[in-house]
């Protein structure tokens, strides 16, 4: 009976080996790096960071997008259709117009996938003895990135601000087959505001010589935080924020040729906050060949060529002028050659426009006026300060300044928006079929794409689109 | 001394019965060489007694008194009755043949009697396999098996076959049949090592039946090797077979143009094109331009006309059929050395083998040494099977062999211009620039370069079972299949194109070396309980677990700077520096890797008959893959199935016409891990860490993974019906059956939160339904004359039925659409030449015809590769010692894309370039010219012109043998039988495809590839 002997053992044995390997059923890709080991230590998080910080150039979209829908720019000369549709306001959800409207959807919520991808592993990895506080600052920048990835959907894909009406889907987990459905206007600004302030709460305060306007830290965070307030219409708020950036004084208002150096990568002065473009045009194309002998696709429009008064130093720092006309000079030539620029996307001046125009909202009209003109006093060559007689004067001169002094940064088509102004182009700038939005058109919120609503079945197309 | 060893121990078990009641009956069941048949079941007439033979074939039984008579049964052989006189010992010897319904089913896992099973199965057997010269078995399978398809994409020595059980049923996977050989697992598509002389029979499951015994792997159906095994006999046999035949390329269905033809079509070309002198032209048509009838001609001198006229003359006298240089006839020879034979509990089959074969075309063979050795033993309570095979084979190879470059010989030689030839006046080979040099080119790539692979494949398998009770016994089977492959592949500095290279690793040489390695192991225990109850109530229950796991690894690396006079070695590779700038590549994306996969499985596998009659089965299998993630990993297959063994019902008893009906249903489910996409870890998340943001790096997602992913599961339903009419003379079984995918792959556009566009998720369906018919007819039986004829014949619908609400997509050359079956070509389609212009014509979106390409609209208009219909019919004849078997298949409703005639029939992209044409071009010349080619003056662009019908009837295999008789072979006293036998393959092709072969090539379209060549070969088997 040895072999019945033997036989038991092999037949205990394998059962054994079964009951021993189930663990095997945890195959990980040994060529590849997956959920288990992409991520490690808080050097791979670093990686992950770094890779959200680069897909902040979705914001690339907004700014050709609030250029293209707005009364800033006007067909260049050597335009072959390029963003001709969108500007002509014949957009739609499927792409008609080249997608330019559509894109920035999955651009910023690629960003938030990257975001939430590496704040699932921010906990897991292996934290050494003192590094802790980096894990929290590297944290607490992620939220910040989605933070200002669901602010510009909301710009963009949702209606103007009402808590109640429809806004765009809230992630805060990464997730491959979900089809979430649109939150709320109000939920979304709640989840936004909550990601800045945890945010800031995990990192420590900055300071003049550790700030960096490459990272988020918890001044430029303030700052997107005031943008957000003016964006709901909580001016207090929006003074509150914009006061915290203008108080830490780490980044001044500029003037003279430093002003123009900024745009050029020359100097660091305002910028808050950037995408670094070191060696790819990135914004450097949107509306020129990078050729040395370019082609215009989008140039300045009239109106605003027309807007800077004597002494203006914008106007030269903005327009360029070749033998064909006009072009836009933001944006266009850098220190690294090429139209190799980094994008800037939040700057001091507009925390000044913020607090002025929260001033001029809450009646507090010499306040706001103060800040209006501290920031022409540093354009204009000349400038003697200006009272305004009410609040709506105040307004509509704050206004007017973000046109002067934003263009090209993507802020006109959602200040219009915001505002409940109509867009009104210049009658040299558009043909009569396109020279003006009604405020109450549909198109002040752009289509979802197609794909989204075909794919997503619980995404509402914005009305009027299909 | 082995009779009294017999005489003692039939002894000994009459002493064991003493006590009986009745009397007992001992004996021996032998088959017609008088080998001990182990298993033949012995039943007493007019009593319930009944026993099974041992592993020799000795039996005994005890039967009441009053029993007369014995029936001994066994599958595969006549059923005999022989009568009990006053002897208490019987020997028995049973004839061969016997009804094939009768025949068991190996499953891989369990073996059932046909009667009993309740799928869809056929079985070849071994005169359907042996001494065929094929380098890989699965090439046998064309026209045998109904439902099967089988193509074989090359005509390369050793290469496998497509083949498709029931239609394609995944569209982002794989289609292959799981393959089992003795219960072992074994990889795919690679069997230039394994020895199909050493196979016994192969079964095709292709219903749920079988699969859902495999749970996850086997959607796709399974294909079931069994190999030979030792006879328990008197003595070992040794037999000894040789074989050898050559090889020959096929007759192509057109050929190219000769010399004259080409110059004359050049000069009507170039006189339609108006086409002015200058050395291009003298290089590439020279037809046209040395021609009378070229304007330039009338202003020559007289002297220089004669000499026009005289050179063009000399060309036209070249001649080469470059067809010819490149292909060739092949050899093949073969010898095989087994023994086989047993005594007592332990039967041993070992057999080595040598197999040799050289292509058709140039620096093509493959050689093979394989030794397998299979250990049986059994006695009344333990038995042990050892199975170990050892395969080498050695491969040589052409290169680019499946594309569409001039490097390939199978385009270069129907592309290239008959005027030259191959060598020079120095004798060397005649490698100059330009297009009329491309087949001396390839020529001198394919005799300087090497390009090999040595194999080795390791089958290891045991399965061991012990009887624990009398109902319960237990059983373990574990196995490995390991196979490496490494591959050479020396471009030499030499070769014309590398000496012209402008790059320097272009023309420095290179060496490639790579190593592909592939392990399974598989554990598989089991306990299982029989019992029958009152001679009525038959219950089986059998559970088993499973673990398996595969293992593959790739190395791959090229170097540069090979000196000529070391060719073939990595060693001869010039160690890169700065300033040699040779530095090796390493291809990282596919040839190195390394994956695993792990599977565990439990099955219960269940069957109740009652009285013979009717068998219900029911089986659950649990799996859990590593494939999966971890919410999904657990899933589980289930089948159902019900027989009615109608034969034995009162009202069918004794029926003279229809002596056998058996009515089958089964459904079930089985899921494709081995077809799946993606590899080993389709679920799962990728990052990369090579982008930058400025001057960091940055990691992100490269694959969103897919935290949902299952299985794609198939639910097949199957009817079937076994019959057998007039004595059984004719038999057969039909099949009807509707085998849906689930959760089908399919490319699914996802929403943009997700941070990715789209992903293949689970979802959609997709339909194939047919049936399938297979009769076989015994037109004569006499004792010396066996004439049958056989005939399959299959269709199959393919249908995708959804595709998760996702518009149609394209993907590859089809359109992946709702309502149509897969392989679908999607094509501009082509609307013929106009006859007034000489334009071509397409289609557009609105039906309309154009003249313009670019606005013509693709359509799925055009049929699908994988043909509906299909089969095969043979005959064979026994008469005496002869013996003629033959094989035809077909297969009708293929449509395939023929890149070929893109380049034969396209003058304006290939004469002007000095290409030769087909001898079937006819393009327009004139208003009024009813052509399928356009006038010179426009370009052929891809249109459903080159759709062309794939269908193909086959002969297949051809087998004469003559068995030299007994009384002289018994002369010789060490031989025990002689037999000699013509083997053929692919003897003749009748199909309607305009191109080298319809079968070789990718499945949907063909380049130029290797045809599938013809043998003939004759051989001799001995037993000593």
């Amino acid at each position: 009976m040895n072999i019945k002997k033997y036989f038991i053992c092999i037949f205990g044995g394998s059962m054994l080996l079964l009951a021993g390997c189930k663990k095997e059923l945890d195959q990980q890709p040994p060529d590849a790096f997956g959920d288990a080991n992409a991520f490690r230590d808080l050097k791979d998080i670093q990686l992950g960071a770094n890779g959200a910080y680069s897909r902040v150039s979705a914001v690339a979209n907004d700014i050709y997008v609030n250029t293209l829908l707005s009364d800033e720019s006007k067909i260049g000369q050597n335009n072959a259709g390029q963003g001709a549709l969108t500007f002509r306001l014949q957009f739609g959800a499927d792409g008609t117009s080249g997608g330019d409207v559509t894109a920035a959807y999955a651009s910023y919520y690629s960003l938030i996938d990257q975001v939430n991808r590496v704040l699932f592993q921010i906990d897991k990895v292996l934290i050494l003895p003192g590094e802790e506080t980096r894990k929290n600052v590297v944290k607490g920048q992620l939220l910040a990135l989605r933070g200002i990835a669901h602010l510009a959907l909301l710009q963009s894909y949702a209606d103007r601000y009402s808590p109640s009406s429809l806004g765009v889907p809230i992630m805060v987990q990464y997730c491959v087959t979900c089809k979430p459905a649109r939150n709320t206007m109000g939920e979304v600004v709640a989840q936004i505001e909550k990601d800045f302030s945890d945010a800031r709460s995990l990192m420590p305060a900055a300071t003049f010589s550790s700030f960096s306007d490459t990272v988020m830290n918890s001044v430029n965070i303030a700052a997107y935080q005031a943008r957000t307030s003016l964006f709901k219409g909580d001016y207090n708020q929006a003074i509150t924020y914009a006061s915290q950036v203008i108080n830490s004084g780490f980044r001044p208002i500029a003037s003279g040729s430093t002003y123009s150096d900024i745009w050029q990568d020359k100097s660091g002065a305002e910028v808050l906050f950037r995408r670094l473009y070191v060696t790819s045009t990135g914004i450097g194309g949107l509306w020129t060949t990078t050729a040395a002998s370019f082609n215009v696709y989008l140039a300045p429009s009239d109106k605003l060529v027309a807007s800077y008064g004597a002494g203006d130093i914008r106007k030269a720092t903005f327009i360029g002028a070749n033998s064909d006309g006009p072009y836009v000079n933001k944006f266009y030539s850098s220190t690294r050659g090429g139209r190799i620029v980094d994008a800037k996307l939040i700057r001091i001046s507009e925390m000044y426009l913020i607090r002025a125009e929260a001033y001029a909202k809450t009646g507090n009209v010499s306040a706001g006026a103060a800040d209006l003109n501290l920031l022409r006093s540093n354009r204009i060559t000349g400038y003697a300060n200006e009272t305004f007689a009410s609040g709506d004067a105040l307004f509509t001169a704050v206004m007017d300044e973000r046109f002067k002094e934003l263009c090209f940064e993507g802020f006109r088509f959602f200040d219009l928006k915001r505002t409940n102004l109509p867009l009104q182009r210049a009658a040299t700038d558009a043909s009569p079929e396109w020279q003006s939005l009604p405020a109450n058109s549909f198109r002040w919120t752009l289509p979802i794409p197609r794909q989204e609503t075909i794919s997503n079945p619980n995404t509402v197309q914005n009305p009027g689109y299909n | 001394m082995r009779k009294l060893l017999l005489f003692m121990l039939c002894s000994l078990m009459a002493v064991s019965h003493l006590f009986a009641q009745g009397k007992t009956v001992t004996g021996k069941v032998t088959d017609e060489n008088g080998a001990g048949l182990a298993g033949a079941s012995i039943s007493a007439v007019g009593s319930k007694a009944s026993a099974v033979t041992n592993s020799d074939g000795t039996f005994s039984i005890s039967v009441p008194s009053k029993v007369k008579e014995l029936t001994i049964s066994f599958v595969g052989y006549e059923t005999q009755t022989a009568t009990i006189g006053s002897q208490s010992t019987l020997s028995v010897k049973l004839a061969q043949g016997g009804n094939k319904l009768d025949e068991v089913v190996v499953t891989g896992i369990n073996r059932v009697k046909k009667s009993q099973y309740t799928g869809a199965a056929t079985k070849i057997s071994e005169a359907a396999i042996a001494n065929r010269p094929v380098g890989s078995f699965d090439q046998l399978f064309q026209g045998r098996v109904p439902g099967l398809t089988a193509l074989t994409s090359s005509g390369q020595p050793g290469s496998a076959t497509n083949i498709i059980i029931r239609g394609t049923s995944s569209i982002n996977g794989g289609s292959d049949p799981l393959y089992i050989i003795d219960g072992i697992p074994v990889e795919g598509g690679v069997f230039q090592s394994i020895n199909p002389n050493d196979f016994e029979s192969i079964d095709v499951l292709r219903d749920a039946s079988a699969t859902a015994l495999y749970g996850s792997r086997a959607s796709a159906g399974v294909i079931v090797v069994t190999t030979k095994k030792g006879k328990s006999g008197d003595k070992m046999r040794v037999t000894y077979t040789g074989q050898a035949g050559v090889k020959y390329r096929p007759n192509f269905t057109w050929d190219m143009q000769t010399s004259s033809e080409l110059l004359n079509t050049q000069e009507t070309y170039g006189r339609i094109r108006n086409i002015v002198n200058s050395q291009a032209v003298q290089d590439n048509m020279p037809g046209w331009y040395f021609s009378s009838q070229n304007p330039e001609f009338q202003t020559l001198s007289a002297i220089q006309q004669a000499a026009r006229l005289k050179t063009r003359d000399s060309i036209s006298q070249i001649n080469t059929n470059w067809r010819d240089v490149f292909l060739k006839k092949g050899g093949f020879n073969s010898h095989q050395i087994a023994i086989s034979g047993g005594t007592g509990k332990t039967r041993i089959f070992s057999s080595l083998s040598l197999y040799q074969e050289e292509g058709t075309t140039l620096r093509t063979d493959m050689k093979r040494a394989t030794w397998r050795t299979n250990v049986d033993y059994s006695d009344d309570k333990f038995s042990l099977s050892i199975q170990s095979n050892i395969g080498y084979t050695n491969r040589n190879f052409q290169q680019s062999t499946q594309t569409n470059g001039l490097a390939n010989p199978f385009l270069a030689m129907n592309l290239s211009v008959p005027y030259t030839t191959l060598y020079n006046s120095a004798g060397l080979i005649n490698t100059q620039l330009g297009t009329k040099f491309t087949a001396p080119r390839t020529y001198d790539l394919t005799t300087l370069d090497i390009n090999k692979s040595d194999q080795v494949k390791v089958i290891l398998g045991t399965t061991v079972s012990y009887k624990l009770t009398k109902d319960f016994s237990l059983g373990l089977t574990t196995g490995v299949d390991f196979r490496q492959t490494l591959g050479t592949n020396y471009g030499s500095k030499l070769a014309f194109s590398r000496v012209t290279s402008t790059s320097i690793t272009g023309n420095a040489g290179f060496q490639t070396e790579t190593t592909n390695s592939y392990v399974s192991a598989n554990v598989r225990p089991s306990v299982e309980y029989r019992k029958v109850i009152n001679q009525k109530h038959d219950i089986n229950a059998a559970v088993y677990g499973e673990y398996i796991n595969e293992i593959g690894k790739a190395t791959s690396f090229q170097g540069f700077g090979i000196d000529p006079r070391t060719p073939n070695t990595p060693n001869a590779i010039t160690a890169p520096n700065a300033a040699n700038q040779l530095f090796p590549v390493f291809d990282k994306t596919n040839s190195n890797f390394k994956t695993k996969n792990v599977l565990f499985g439990a099955l219960l596998n269940t069957r109740y008959t009652y009285d013979g009659k009717y068998t219900l089965t029911a089986s659950y299998r649990r799996d859990a893959s590593s494939k999966l993630p971890e919410v999904n990993r657990w899933t589980g297959f289930y089948a159902v199935g019900l027989v009615w063994e109608a034969t034995k019902e009162a009202f069918l008893r004794g029926n003279t016409k229809i002596n056998t009906l058996r009515v089958r249903a089964s459904y079930g489910s089985a899921g494709n891990s081995i077809n799946f996409p993606r590899g080993d870890y389709p679920y799962q998340a990728t990052y990369g860490a090579s982008g930058t943001y400025g001057s960091l790096i940055t990691q992100s997602a490269t694959y969103p993974g897919n935290d949902d992913l299952k299985w794609e599961t198939t639910y097949t339903t199957n009817f079937g019906i076994d019959f057998g009419f007039f004595r059984n003379r004719v038999y057969g079984e039909f099949n009807w059956y509707d085998k849906r995918t689930k959760d089908l792959f399919v490319q699914k556009t996802l929403s943009q939160t997700s941070g990715f566009t789209s992903l293949a998720i689970n979802g959609g369906e997709l339909q194939n339904k047919g049936v399938e018919l297979n009769v076989n007819a015994e037109v004569v039986r006499t004792r010396e004359v066996v004439w049958t004829i056989n005939g399959n014949f299959a269709l199959n619908r393919n249908k995708v039925l959804d595709i998760a609400g996702e518009p149609a997509y394209e993907q590859g050359t089809e359109l992946i659409q709702v309502g149509f079956p897969l392989g679908s070509h999607y094509e501009v389609k082509w609307g013929g030449v106009d006859a007034a212009t000489g334009a071509p014509l397409y289609y557009d979106a609105n039906g309309k015809l154009t003249q313009v390409y670019a606005e013509g609209a693709p359509v799925q208009e055009f049929g699908t590769w994988e043909a509906p219909w299909k089969g095969g019919f043979g005959t064979s004849i026994r008469f005496k010692g002869f013996e003629l078997a033959t094989q035809f298949s077909w297969q009708k409703g293929a449509y395939k894309v023929n890149n070929l005639e893109y380049f034969m029939e396209n003058p304006r992209g290939f004469i002007e370039s000095g290409y030769n044409q087909g001898n079937t071009l006819k393009f327009w010349e004139k208003p009024g010219d009813i052509v399928s080619t356009p006038s010179p003056a426009y370009g052929v662009d891809f249109s459903s012109k080159l759709i062309q019908k794939a269908d193909f009837l086959r002969w297949r295999d051809l087998t004469v043998s003559y068995t030299v008789p007994q009384r002289l072979v018994s002369k010789t006293k060490f031989i025990s039988n002689i037999n000699c036998f013509l083997q053929a393959q692919n003897l003749a092709i009748w199909t309607p495809w305009k191109g080298m072969d319809p079968e070789a090539g990718g499945t949907n379209i063909n380049l130029s590839e290797f045809p599938n060549p013809k043998a003939i070969t004759g051989g001799v088997t001995i037993t000593f």
